[in-house]
């Protein structure tokens, strides 16, 4: 049975070809063309500015794709591992405010950069813990994560900051800036941070013996353990990695855009990261894939505002596009997602 | 290993039991029972404990017993904090710091009747460094100079405005404030229900057929300050686009602070081409979406800004609560000028300060101070009053705002004031 | 020992004993919380002995706070049961607060043209309306799982989002169906009001502004009591449960999985929007209109109330009082508790908790492992499925 697995894992590993990239690309590719069309479409108009109109749109997809691709890479992890993570926005939450507190309290943005993934973890310790030894039901524990990491963040924001009136500003991450010809670019740490790790997970899930067992246990514990792969071990590693990546992208909110804290600042990008990593399949590229689609319809819906002003329906559209294409994508009309076999289900040694 | 678990309950039972009576009925009375009553909890709880040697109960036995210490040594100070609405501690600390206070600000006015003020937020903080911190700050000011505590309530639901304010009405408060114009309905429900209750809203404009003998509105004309700093922008500006980032389309205040904005850059533009160095201003004005929080949106505002200065807009003005003072801080520190909202935001937001041109102020602080002076005097009269706006010192900016634009900006701002300019503006 | 005792005990002191059991977890992790939390405010510098009685005297010291929470706790009590409904099922509904918003904007759609009819056709019109979108609303992630499997926690997040960007333009500042102020439409007619139990006017000439419960309220109890005998006394309930229990073993024995899977969405759906309809219709603090920020967090928080209640709609009751009896009594606790330097306690601990009160009762293996408790031998429920098992 597990050599059986492992088998079918090479062999997926084996096939690995241009066809199969492109097919974890795919959302990239359309995000790509579409943007294509905007640019031929702006370059007719008054005023018009196509390189900058491009660059400015490339800047802003990549911004707001941050926290969503890290939070996707959050929860490929853990659920490759057979542990089902909703927490994510809460994580997220926790790694903004423990960033901001540290960076406010001390005065150091680094600090703040550093702390917050291993907040994080803190958080997924809880959700590890439930759903891995309390075998408490994974989604329940996650949503249980959400509600605690909302009411906790608020309340230490207002216990630390509220009333003693202390300085809230913790500083802010530096961002690369350069000009393409008249065209500003522009990106910060914790977005490259999040394309670096892409590649740094694509590589560990699948290039690597680690990888391999993350995968076994997600997709057949028993066999797993079979093959002297330690299950639990495995699981609660993996989960807290995710927690560490969802505080990592928690930081995106507080040190790299807004420089401090506000309560559920997060504003359900874990959820719309759960939604990316299911869109890409469960892997670390089409994830990335996803999360720059949904980061396009942002920013290109910021981008027509300042464009043509505020037009309200075309606002709403933009803005709904990712989550109907989230949709239909799941309804498997553009090809089925299919998760890890045993995701969500708790493992029980015999 | 059962008795345990019914130890677990009895415990549930008895505090359940204790924090009901002390709920009901007079305060003074049953702080003693509470006391009792948590001490016997703690007394049996322990025993059980030990027969099985349960670590974490004991654990659960300790906190009840030292949290039951806490009281009685606390009970006669609790007490006295809520039978008297305003704690004698309270009161007298802050007549400590009052002799200091009101030296130094310029608020030498006579109080009357001391009274007990109370604040009711908008969804929002006390420290959201724009409309509820200075409406708080006046009630602060007000606090210190009569010598009475004064406490305040944070919204945290647009449905418990009423259940907030009426919190003040059961603790026997005098005055009301209520911030924002989206709780104008339940303070004019309040007023009505409660005539001899004062009410202060903030931003709440009243229906001049409809005034309330007992509730002022204190409004400002924003148009007025948005019409300076957008003229300020026009002048300003190299690339010929200027844009604002603003809480949501529908609360008036905000459209007339954008409106003016807007419409002060076209002025400047058809009377002053020469002050314009690119010829014609483009103004871009970006509301919040209604979804979610508009005032309370940082991340919005910072990624809004980052996107107009991709479009080449060199001057943004930032205003509405935290989603203001994000659009604010991101364009200070992508190094373009920024232009801040309600306070001189010189002060509030430290980090923007090098880039900030100047700030559309209405001096929430003293017209909340100032009618709460009234109202001790008894000289408070319903109906609207209009708070001043106006615009910030320039600071750090002053250098390189060119003298020409200034003298224009003084005569702008005089003309405003006497009427021979007209914003045009009309948001209510 | 105990499995002993147990069989020779009589059937009537056994029933007790399960009841004991049954409740008695809940409370014990309700118990915890509150010590928790009692730590929690220690350590922040204030008295839990003054900020507990104040919360309990804010949400219940005098006639017009126990009405006010009752009032609150009216929508918690459908939208719980709208969760649970969908849970015995075995579907995780968390669309809850867009059914929600839907099903509120349809009724006062409707509200607020029927000027010209009596009440008593009016209000069962409006309401039915905002039913009808609410059901609409849920059977769309019902249908999706049925034919196409896909996965309802992610539909139904999804789905919320779009009925928020809907509703926000359509109430938005140039939305079509904007009213006179911000994020809301225009009154409904007063014919199509839900009266409140008492008298709102005379309540507030007497100073208290604040007496906002209506008929919605005994319809909750009344509805929760209808989903009880559904679920347990009806062939349909039959079927529900069991594909809620095991959806592959329904199939065998003959149950139409798809058609049960969107049934429960769509009522599921309809729960939620008759939640909407009677805020719409009924909240004087509403003003009789829809408001954009209605249903605020409604979905998860009921969630957590469903899993308090432990999917029991009858229990449904005591648990969504107790999530609205916090939120009730958090203003007076900020409002009483006050640390040094006159700092007041943040409104915030409520929903840490809250969230307390969700891990201790939903694990409550944890509370069992904290007190050294019997692990009882029956499996816990499992109440959702991964998307593992996605057929």
């Amino acid at each position: 049975m597990a050599q059986a697995l492992v088998d079918r894992e090479e062999k997926i590993d084996s096939t690995r070809s241009v066809r199969q990239y492109l097919r974890h690309t795919r959302w990239p590719l359309v995000a790509l063309a579409l943007l294509v069309l905007i640019f031929i479409w702006r370059s007719f108009g008054e005023n018009s500015q196509p390189l900058i109109d491009l660059v400015s749109i490339i800047t802003l997809t990549l911004s707001f794709a941050t926290p969503i691709t890290l939070g996707a890479l959050s929860g490929t992890f853990s659920e490759r591992s057979g542990v089902v993570n909703i927490g994510i926005e809460g994580m997220m939450l926790t790694g903004a405010f423990f960033g901001a507190m540290v960076g406010a309290l001390t005065g150091n943005v680094w600090l703040g950069l550093i702390i917050a993934p291993f907040s994080g973890i803190g958080v997924a310790l809880i959700h590890a813990v439930l759903s891995i030894y309390f075998r408490v039901d994974q989604i329940i524990s996650g949503t249980v994560i959400n509600i605690f990491a909302f009411g906790l963040t608020a309340y230490l924001y207002s216990l630390v900051f509220t009333s003693s009136r202390r300085n809230t500003d913790s500083g802010k991450l530096p961002s690369i800036e350069f000009k393409i010809g008249l065209a500003p670019f522009q990106i910060g740490l914790v977005s490259i941070l999040a394309i670096v790790l892409i590649f740094v997970a694509h590589y560990i899930i699948f290039y690597t013996t680690w990888g391999l067992r993350t995968r076994a246990v997600g997709e057949n514990p028993r066999a797993a353990d079979t093959a002297g792969v330690n299950v639990f071990k495995m699981r609660y590693i993996n989960v807290l990695i995710s927690g560490f990546l969802a505080g990592l992208g928690g930081t995106y909110f507080s040190l790299q855009v807004v420089g401090y804290f506000k309560e559920g600042m997060t504003n359900g990008s874990g959820f719309i990261a759960l939604a990316a990593m299911i869109f890409g399949k469960w892997t670390p590229l089409g994830a990335w894939g996803a999360a720059l689609l949904f980061g396009f319809c942002q920013g290109l819906d910021s981008a027509l505002q300042s464009w043509y002003g505020q037009i309200a329906w075309l606002h709403t559209i933009t803005q709904a596009l990712p989550y109907v294409v989230t949709i239909v994508v799941l309804t498997g009309f553009v090809g089925r997602s299919r998760p890890p076999a045993a995701v969500g289900v708790p493992y029980v040694k015999q | 290993m059962r008795k345990l678990s019914y130890a677990g309950l009895l415990t549930v039972l008895s505090m359940l039991a204790a924090l009901l009576l002390t709920a009901c009925g007079d305060n003074t009375a049953t702080t003693a029972p509470v006391v009792t009553t948590a001490a016997a909890v703690a007394t049996t709880a322990p025993a059980a404990a030990a027969t099985t040697a349960a670590t974490a109960t004991t654990a659960a036995a300790a906190t009840t017993a030292a949290t039951a210490t806490t009281a009685a040594a606390t009970a006669t100070t609790a007490a006295a904090t809520t039978a008297a609405g305003t704690s004698a501690a309270a009161a007298t600390t802050a007549a400590a710091t009052a002799t200091t206070t009101a030296a130094g600000t310029t608020a030498a006015a006579s109080i009357g009747k001391k009274l007990k003020v109370g604040l009711v937020t908008d969804t929002g903080r006390v420290d959201d460094k724009s409309f509820n911190q200075s409406a708080w700050e006046g009630v602060q000011q007000y606090g210190q100079a009569a010598g009475v505590g004064v406490k305040y309530i944070e919204t945290k639901d647009q449905k418990d405005y009423a259940a907030n304010i009426k919190q003040f009405l059961d603790e026997k408060y005098d005055v009301i404030v209520t911030v924002g114009f989206l709780m104008a309905d339940a303070t004019v429900a309040a007023a009505k229900a409660n005539p001899n209750i004062l009410f202060v809203g903030v931003d709440q404009g009243q229906d001049p057929a409809n005034i309330l003998p007992n509730l002022v509105g204190l409004t400002f004309e924003e148009d007025k300050a948005g019409f300076a700093i957008g003229a300020l922008a026009a002048g300003m500006t190299q690339s010929g686009k200027i844009g604002a980032v603003v809480g949501t389309k529908s609360v008036p205040a905000v459209v007339r602070y954008a409106e003016g904005y807007k419409a002060g850059a076209a002025w400047l533009v058809a009377n002053h081409k020469d002050l314009v160095k690119p010829g014609s201003v483009n103004v871009t004005l970006t509301y919040h979406p209604d979804s979610g929080s508009p005032f309370n949106d940082p991340t919005w505002g910072a990624q809004q800004t980052q996107s107009l200065i991709q479009a080449g807009n060199d001057i943004i003005f930032g205003g509405g609560g935290a989603t203001g003072n994000g659009a604010v801080e991101a364009g200070a520190s992508a190094g373009i000028y920024v232009i801040g909202v309600d306070v001189d935001q010189y002060f509030t937001l430290p980090k923007a300060a090098p880039k900030l041109l100047s700030s559309a102020t209405k001096d929430i602080k003293n017209g909340v101070f100032q009618s709460l002076v009234q109202a001790s005097n008894g000289q408070l009269q319903g109906g609207n009053a209009i708070g001043p706006t106006g615009l910030a010192p320039f600071h750090d900016t002053d250098s390189a705002i060119p003298a020409a634009l200034k003298t224009v900006l003084t005569q702008l701002q005089a003309g405003l004031k006497d009427g021979t300019i007209k914003t045009g503006v009309t948001a209510s | 020992m105990t499995v002993a005792t147990a069989s020779s005990e009589n059937p009537a002191l056994r029933w007790l004993r399960m009841a004991a059991r049954q409740l008695g977890l809940p409370l014990l992790g309700i118990f915890t919380a509150l010590v928790v939390g009692a730590v929690v405010i220690l350590i922040s510098g204030f008295n839990p002995l003054v900020a507990y009685p104040s919360l309990l005297k804010g949400a219940f010291g005098s006639a017009s706070r126990v009405n006010n929470t009752l009032a609150a706790t009216t929508p918690y009590i459908f939208t719980t049961l709208a969760v649970i409904f969908a849970f015995q099922a075995g579907l995780f509904n968390i669309g809850a607060e867009g059914q929600l918003k839907i099903g509120a904007l349809v009724s006062a759609v409707v509200g607020i043209n029927l000027g010209g009819v009596p009440p008593l056709a009016a209000v069962p019109i409006a309401l039915v309306a905002g039913c009808l979108g609410g059901a609409v609303w849920g059977a769309i992630p019902g249908a999706l799982k049925a034919f196409a499997g896909a996965h309802e926690v992610i539909t139904t997040i999804m789905l919320n989002y779009i009925a928020s960007f809907i509703t926000g333009f359509l109430v938005g500042a140039d939305g079509p169906l904007r009213g006179k102020n911000m994020q809301t439409t225009a009154p409904i007619s007063k014919s199509s009001h839900v009266p409140t139990i008492f008298d709102y006017d005379s309540a507030a000439s007497a100073g208290s502004t604040n007496t906002p419960l209506h008929w919605g309220f005994i319809v909750a109890i009344i509805v929760a009591v209808i989903l009880y005998w559904i679920l347990w006394k009806t062939p349909l309930g039959f079927e529900i449960r069991t594909v809620g229990l095991n959806p592959s073993a329904a199939r065998y024995a003959g149950i139409n999985v798809a058609r049960i899977t969107i049934i429960a969405m769509a009522v599921s759906g309809l729960l939620a929007g008759m939640s909407g309809a009677f805020e719409v219709m009924g909240n004087p603090n509403y003003n009789y209109q829809y408001s954009d920020s209605l249903g605020a967090n409604y979905g998860f928080n009921s969630i957590a109330i469903a899993l308090l209640a432990k999917n029991n709609p009858i229990a449904a009751i005591p648990a969504a009082l107790l999530f609205a009896a916090l939120q009730s009594g958090a203003s007076q606790m900020q409002f009483d508790t006050v640390g040094a330097n006159g700092t007041q306690l943040p409104g915030d601990l409520i929903a840490m908790i809250q969230a307390l009160v969700i891990i201790f009762v939903a694990a409550d293996q944890i509370l069992r492992w904290l007190y050294r408790m019997r692990n009882k031998q029956s499996a816990q429920v499992v109440l959702s499925r991964g998307w593992g098992k996605t057929e």
